[in-house]
């Protein structure tokens, strides 16, 4: 017996049209148990997408994952083993969901060539809801049901460069070290030596001065000098664990072991950490109007969450010790309202040098694992051409005072995909000399560079331009990369 | 705490649709706190009595042994790392289901003016028209930066994002649409396990 079902939404119409077996379903014998066209109408698409079983699983499958993907914001890209769709859907940028259907691998054509259906997300709501309204059904292919889980961390990482792991047995080495870290900022024994790093020593750990990590140049490692009071795992960190457990009913100054901190991974993935260290290097800099000048340098270990926030600190040598409390860094722990210490999935551990001469130096504590992938870069020439007009508007706007230098400013800028100038650098002597004669400090957003995205750091693409400041009072703005 | 209650109270049979899901973690991931949170505060933004609201189905949905009063939930809120005031405790499972589930049926109950708001904001799109051409979207959208602003700590990294006022609305948008999904026939389901995307 040939039976139709009907789930009709204001912009969507699924209609099932199929057998039913009276044998299987004798107390209902209007179950529709076997598929025989499935027809989907959608709002605007005089023509529907139809086709078999094929066709609807792949429409329940991708629709539902989509669904999923904007509740959650995690995307996840079609994997390369998993068999092509017959249906697809895909984000537009304006706000839209295309919807694909394609022929399927069979050969057989669903209506012919392949059919785009840009959706608004009303529209793909009711199509999700038909869905779910017939997967509710319990007189529709009752044996269908709605099958949800959530995206493993591994897939929802595919998209970005693996991470480099280091082997199991050191991240338990190093996270307990850095639990005792975190807490440690009791004395601890000076004749205890650090341990030897069970780490193959990065090549490129490097001290950040531009933007870009000039990893692969060889330089050798900076690793802690044997003269630091290290970090150990066991004699520190067995009594401040019983102390952590009483950490509630202390008060905030105290610096407590964050409790997810001995669960939480350390970040080795070169690109991750890099971001991270860029971050935190902004955020020191935009902290720096106390200016501080120590006789010596003084290094801090400091622990980074994957979002950014600083964890927290220690103080490595006894200059350090002394100035703890005027750096930066006190004004940068995120310290909870409630009192106790932040707490992190993941984290990042870094070394930071206040030089006598101003400049922060900040490095992964245990160096590069590997290279990190170079910054997004925004590359499109039309895309580039909008910016760099955005770019020399806002820079004549600001720039109104007469030039009193002889020789063209050459610098190299950064700007992001709204136009925000986030970072910049002189190219040339006259511009370092004459820097002050531009409105680039006044302009430059350091905090516009970074996003945050599900509760990570990441770098936002920029264009980099060279802006050429002439004597003339004019600017002169290309892409470095040429048009 | 909610551990000294009896079980019954806190499992209750309207939860059961919602599966606990294998984390590793105490208490549910920071993402999952946030979203819930952000998702409540869209909420709030569309209705002036909203966490009025929020309290009144907790006792029709029987919810009150992990919903007791007012200042619980605000403490469950404020497992939301990017609080003001952000509570140190865990969110457990059983509670983040309780706030799943208002939530949704909030979000069904306010389906025809969610999906009015979408579709106003869709026509501002495609006319390329700002969205303070639409008088309903701009109070939707002023409601959400006042609640944000006045609940977010600014100088948490994850708010910073959002100081611009375009940027929130972007992010008041994405959770509209994010509501129009909870309305749905398994909205609750499907809101449940995306909350945990990436974490498992």
């Amino acid at each position: 017996m040939v039976t139709r079902r009907k789930y009709s939404l204001p912009n969507c119409t699924l209609i099932l049209e199929g057998l039913s077996e009276a044998g299987a379903t004798r107390e209902n014998p209007s179950v529709l148990s076997v598929l025989v066209n499935a027809e989907c109408h959608l709002q605007g698409y005089p023509q529907p997408l139809g086709g078999g079983r094929d066709f609807l699983e792949s429409l329940v499958r991708v629709t539902s994952r989509y669904a999923q993907e904007i509740l959650s914001g995690v995307r996840v890209p079609p994997s390369e083993d998993s068999p092509p769709e017959i249906v697809r859907l895909a984000p537009l940028d304006n706000h839209l969901h295309r919807l694909t259907a394609l022929t399927d691998p069979d050969g057989a054509s669903l209506g012919g060539t392949p059919r785009h259906l840009d959706l608004t997300s009303v529209q793909l709501f009711d199509l999700v809801e038909a869905i779910d309204q017939f997967l509710e059904d319990s007189c529709a292919l009752p044996d269908w049901s709605l099958e949800l889980q959530p995206i493993s961390r591994k897939e929802a990482n595919t998209g970005q460069p693996l991470v480099q792991r280091a082997a199991p047995a050191l991240l338990g080495v190093s996270s307990l070290a850095a639990a005792a870290l975190v807490l440690s900022f009791l004395p601890v024994p000076k004749e205890i030596r650090r341990p030897e790093e069970p780490v193959p020593q990065s090549s490129n750990s490097e001290v950040l001065e531009g933007s870009q990590a000039n990893a692969g140049t060889g330089e050798p490692p900076t690793p802690p000098t044997p003269a630091e009071p290290a970090a150990t795992p066991s004699p520190v960190a067995s009594p401040s664990e019983d102390e952590d457990k009483k950490s509630d009913e202390k008060p905030a100054s105290t610096d407590d072991l964050p409790k997810t901190l001995d669960t939480a991974e350390e970040i080795t993935d070169p690109t991750k950490l890099n971001t991270l260290q860029q971050f935190l290097r902004q955020q020191i800099i935009a902290k720096s109007d106390a200016k501080i000048t120590p006789e010596s340098d003084l290094v801090y270990r400091v622990n980074v969450g994957q979002d950014g926030s600083v964890l927290g600190y220690k103080p490595e040598n006894q200059a350090a010790k002394d100035y703890s409390g005027d750096t930066p860094l006190t004004g940068l722990r995120y310290v909870p309202t409630e009192g106790g210490t932040a707490t992190a999935e993941s984290y990042g551990d870094f070394r930071v040098v206040f030089k006598p001469n101003g400049q922060p130096e900040i490095s992964p504590w245990k160096g590069y694992s590997g290279k990190p992938s170079p910054a997004p870069e925004i590359t499109d020439d039309a895309e580039l051409g909008r910016l760099a007009a955005k770019t020399r508007e806002q820079i004549y706007e600001k720039w109104t005072i007469e030039p009193i230098f002889e020789n063209p400013l050459e610098f190299r800028v950064g700007v992001t995909e709204d136009g925000t100038i986030v970072e910049y650098s002189p190219i040339n002597q006259p511009a370092y000399d004459y820097e002050g004669e531009t409105p680039l400090a006044e302009l430059r957003q350091y905090q516009e560079s970074f996003v945050e995205k599900d509760g990570e750091i990441q770098q936002k693409p920029l264009a980099q331009f060279k802006v050429v400041f002439t004597p003339r009072g004019i600017v002169e703005i290309s892409p470095v990369r040429g048009w | 705490m909610v551990s000294t209650i009896s079980t019954d109270r806190t499992k209750p049979a309207i939860l059961s649709g919602l599966r606990d899901i294998p984390i590793a973690t105490e208490g549910c991931p920071r993402r999952t706190r946030t979203q819930i949170d952000l998702i409540l505060l869209a909420l709030e933004a569309l209705n002036l009595k909203g966490s009025e609201d929020i309290l009144a189905l907790s006792k029709q949905l029987e919810l009150q042994g992990i919903i007791k009063n007012r200042v619980v939930l605000w403490q469950l809120r404020s497992t939301n790392p990017w609080r003001r005031f952000s509570q140190r405790r865990p969110l457990t499972q059983a509670e983040a289901k309780a706030l799943v589930t208002i939530a949704c049926q909030l979000a069904r109950r306010w389906t025809v003016p969610i999906r009015q708001l979408l579709q106003e904001y869709d026509k501002l799109q495609q006319a390329q028209a700002p969205i303070d051409k639409s008088p309903h979207l701009s109070y939707y959208l002023e409601r959400f930066r006042k609640h944000f602003r006045s609940r977010m700590n600014p100088s948490r990294s994850g708010v910073i994002a959002y100081k611009a006022d375009e940027k929130l609305n972007e992010l008041g948008m994405k959770l509209l649409a994010q509501l129009l999904f909870c309305t749905g026939t398994s909205g609750a389901q499907r809101l449940w396990v995306s909350l945990f995307d990436g974490e498992v």
